[in-house]
C-alpha cells in the first residue's frame, strides 16, 4: 500500500514538472468584441501563436469599455501573467490599466490601436492606415479614369482613424482637378447606416460615379445599396480587408480595399513578447507600422480571414 | 456699499494688469513660444533630397540581376534600355514610359513614372535618411512620401520636358522599383536620355 502511494506521488510530481515545463506562463490577449471578425482574428491567431511558443493563452474582450478592460488587466495581474497583448479600449482611457500592469511587472504589447503616451507599452504595432488609404485611393482614381463626381462616407468623426483615412484618400484624389466631391456624410462605421445614406445620396446626386468609404463595413452597405438601386457603375472602395468586402470585390461590385494585416501584427507582438520574456531585450522601436496591402480583383483570391497568402 | 466699490476697483485693476502684461502673439509665430512647430513635409523633403538621391544612386543594383518577385516595399535599381511607349493620362498629370532593360529576357513590363503625379511610396520606403520614428504620426509620414515624390518631379523629371519624341531612344534610369503581378513600376531619381 505504502509503495502504491509513493508510486502515485512520484507520478504526480513528474506530471506537474512536465506541465510547468510545457507552459512558460500565461499570456493574456485582450481585444474589442469578437462579433467583429477583425478582432476575432486577433484572438484566434494570437492564441495559436502563444501556444506554439509554449505559453498558455487566455483571451477576453473588453467590448470597448475601459472599466471592463481595467478589470481584465487586474485579472491578468492576479493570474501572474507573463505578458498582456492588447487591442486597447481608448487612447487615453487605457493608460491607467497599462500603468497598473507595469507596476506589477507585467509587460504590455499593444496591437492595432495606439495610445497617447509612449514609454508605457513595450511596443505599439499598428497598421499604416495613412499608407493603406493612399494605396487604395490610387487604384480608385485609376478605376475612375482620373475624373468624375463622387461621395464620401466617413466613419465616426471623433476617431483618429476616420480622420487619417479621409485625409489620405484626399491626399491622392485632390491632386487631380477633375474630381468633384458632391456629398460627404458620416455613417459611423455602420453597414445599415451606410446603406440608407447611400440610397439617399444616389437619389440626390444620380450623377456620381464613385463612393469612397472609411471602412469595409460601410463600403459593403454602400455596395449593396448600389446593387439594389441598379447602379453597378458606381466605383466603391473601403479599408480593412474583410471577407465580406472581398466577396464584393471578387464580383466586381467594389473596386478594392486595403488590408490591415492584423494576423501579422498580432504574431509580431507575440514574438516580441516572447523575446522580451526570454532575454529582457526590448525591441529597438516602440511604435512599429505594418504596411497595408491594396486589394483589388487582381489579388483578392489571396485574402481570407485578414490573412494575405501569395499563391 | 464700500465693499462693492473695492471689488469693482480690484476688478478694474486686474483687467488692466492682464491687458498690459499679456503679450499678443502674431498668428503663425506660436511655435517660437511653444516650441511646437507645424510640420512642413515640403521643407523637410527639400533639405533631405540630395542625401536621399545619392543614397539610392549609390545602392542601386542592375535590375536584370534581381528577383522581381522580391522587390517588396521597393528596391534601388538601375538599368539602360530602349523606350517602347510613351503614355499620358489625366490631362498630362500621369505620364509614363515603358522600357525594355538590356540583358533582361523575362516577360515583365517595366513602367517608369514621369509625373507630375506619382503613385506609391517607394522612394520614402527605400531611403534610410529618415524613418517613421522621426515623424509625429502616420499622416506626417505619408505626407513625407508625397513631398519626396514632388521633389523628384521638380529636380529630376519636369526639367526634361519628356514627350512622345522619347519613343525609340536609349535611356538610363536609376530609381526605386516595386512589382505587382508582372508589372514593375519604377520611380526615377536620375534619368539620362541618349
Amino acid at each position: 500500500m505504502k509503495k502504491f502511494f509513493v508510486a502515485a506521488l512520484s507520478v504526480l510530481i513528474v506530471m506537474s514538472l512536465a506541465f510547468s515545463a510545457s507552459a512558460a506562463g500565461i499570456m493574456y490577449i485582450i481585444t474589442p468584441s469578437t462579433s467583429n471578425p477583425f478582432f476575432g482574428t486577433e484572438q484566434r491567431v494570437g492564441a495559436a501563436k502563444v501556444r506554439a511558443l509554449g505559453y498558455e493563452p487566455k483571451c477576453f474582450s473588453h467590448d470597448d469599455d475601459a472599466a471592463k478592460q481595467l478589470e481584465l488587466f487586474e485579472a491578468a495581474i492576479a493570474d501572474k501573467a507573463v505578458a498582456i497583448i492588447c487591442d486597447n479600449a481608448g487612447a487615453d482611457a487605457s493608460i491607467e490599466a497599462i500603468k497598473k500592469a507595469n507596476a506589477a511587472n507585467i509587460p504590455v504589447f499593444l496591437i492595432d490601436r495606439e495610445i497617447n503616451e509612449s514609454g508605457l507599452a513595450i511596443v505599439q504595432i499598428v497598421a499604416d492606415n495613412a499608407q493603406g488609404a493612399a494605396a487604395i485611393a490610387e487604384k480608385w482614381v485609376e478605376a475612375m479614369d482620373y475624373k468624375g463626381e463622387y461621395a464620401e462616407l466617413l466613419g465616426r468623426e471623433s476617431d483618429t482613424n476616420c480622420q487619417v483615412r479621409s485625409q489620405n484618400y484626399h491626399s491622392v484624389i485632390d491632386e487631380y482637378p477633375d474630381f468633384k466631391m458632391v456629398a460627404q456624410q458620416t455613417a459611423n462605421w455602420d453597414q445599415t447606416e451606410a446603406y440608407s445614406k447611400t440610397e439617399a445620396i444616389l437619389q440626390a446626386h444620380p450623377e456620381i460615379k464613385g463612393i469612397i468609404s472609411g471602412n469595409d463595413t460601410m463600403a459593403c452597405g454602400a455596395a449593396q445599396a448600389c446593387i439594389d438601386a441598379k447602379r453597378p457603375d458606381i466605383k466603391i472602395i473601403g479599408l480593412d480587408g474583410s471577407d465580406d468586402a472581398a466577396g464584393y470585390i471578387a464580383k466586381g461590385q467594389m473596386v478594392g480595399t486595403a488590408l490591415q494585416q492584423i494576423a501579422k501584427i498580432t504574431e509580431m507582438a507575440i514574438e516580441q513578447a516572447d523575446e522580451y520574456i526570454r532575454t529582457g531585450k526590448k525591441p529597438a522601436t516602440e511604435k512599429q507600422l505594418v504596411p497595408c496591402i491594396a486589394i483589388t480583383k487582381d489579388n483578392v483570391a489571396n485574402l481570407s480571414q485578414f490573412v494575405y497568402t501569395e499563391k | 456699499m464700500k465693499g462693492k466699490i473695492i471689488a469693482v476697483i480690484i476688478a478694474i485693476a486686474l483687467i488692466v494688469f492682464v491687458a498690459k502684461s499679456a503679450k499678443v502673439i502674431d498668428k503663425g509665430t506660436e511655435g517660437q513660444y511653444t516650441g511646437v512647430v507645424a510640420f512642413d513635409a515640403g521643407a523637410s523633403s527639400q533639405s533631405d533630397w540630395d542625401k536621399i538621391s545619392s543614397q539610392i544612386t549609390g545602392s542601386a543594383q542592375e535590375i536584370s540581376a534581381l528577383n522581381l518577385n522580391e522587390l517588396g516595399a521597393g528596391k534601388a535599381v538601375k538599368f539602360r534600355g530602349v523606350v517602347n511607349e510613351f503614355s499620358s493620362k489625366a490631362n498630362g498629370k500621369k505620364k509614363s514610359i515603358t522600357v525594355t532593360p538590356e540583358n533582361y529576357s523575362g516577360n515583365a513590363q517595366f513602367i517608369v513614372q514621369l509625373g507630375s503625379i506619382y503613385t506609391g511610396t517607394s522612394i520614402r520606403d527605400v531611403q534610410t535618411v529618415k524613418g517613421f520614428g522621426d515623424f509625429t504620426n502616420q499622416t506626417e509620414w505619408s505626407q513625407y512620401a508625397k513631398a519626396l515624390n514632388s521633389q523628384l518631379d521638380k529636380e529630376v523629371v519636369a526639367p526634361l520636358n519628356i514627350d512622345e519624341n522619347i519613343k525609340g531612344k536609349n535611356i538610363t534610369i536609376t530609381g526605386t522599383a516595386t512589382s505587382s503581378g508582372n508589372q514593375v513600376t519604377i520611380t526615377p531619381v536620375a534619368i539620362v536620355i541618349e
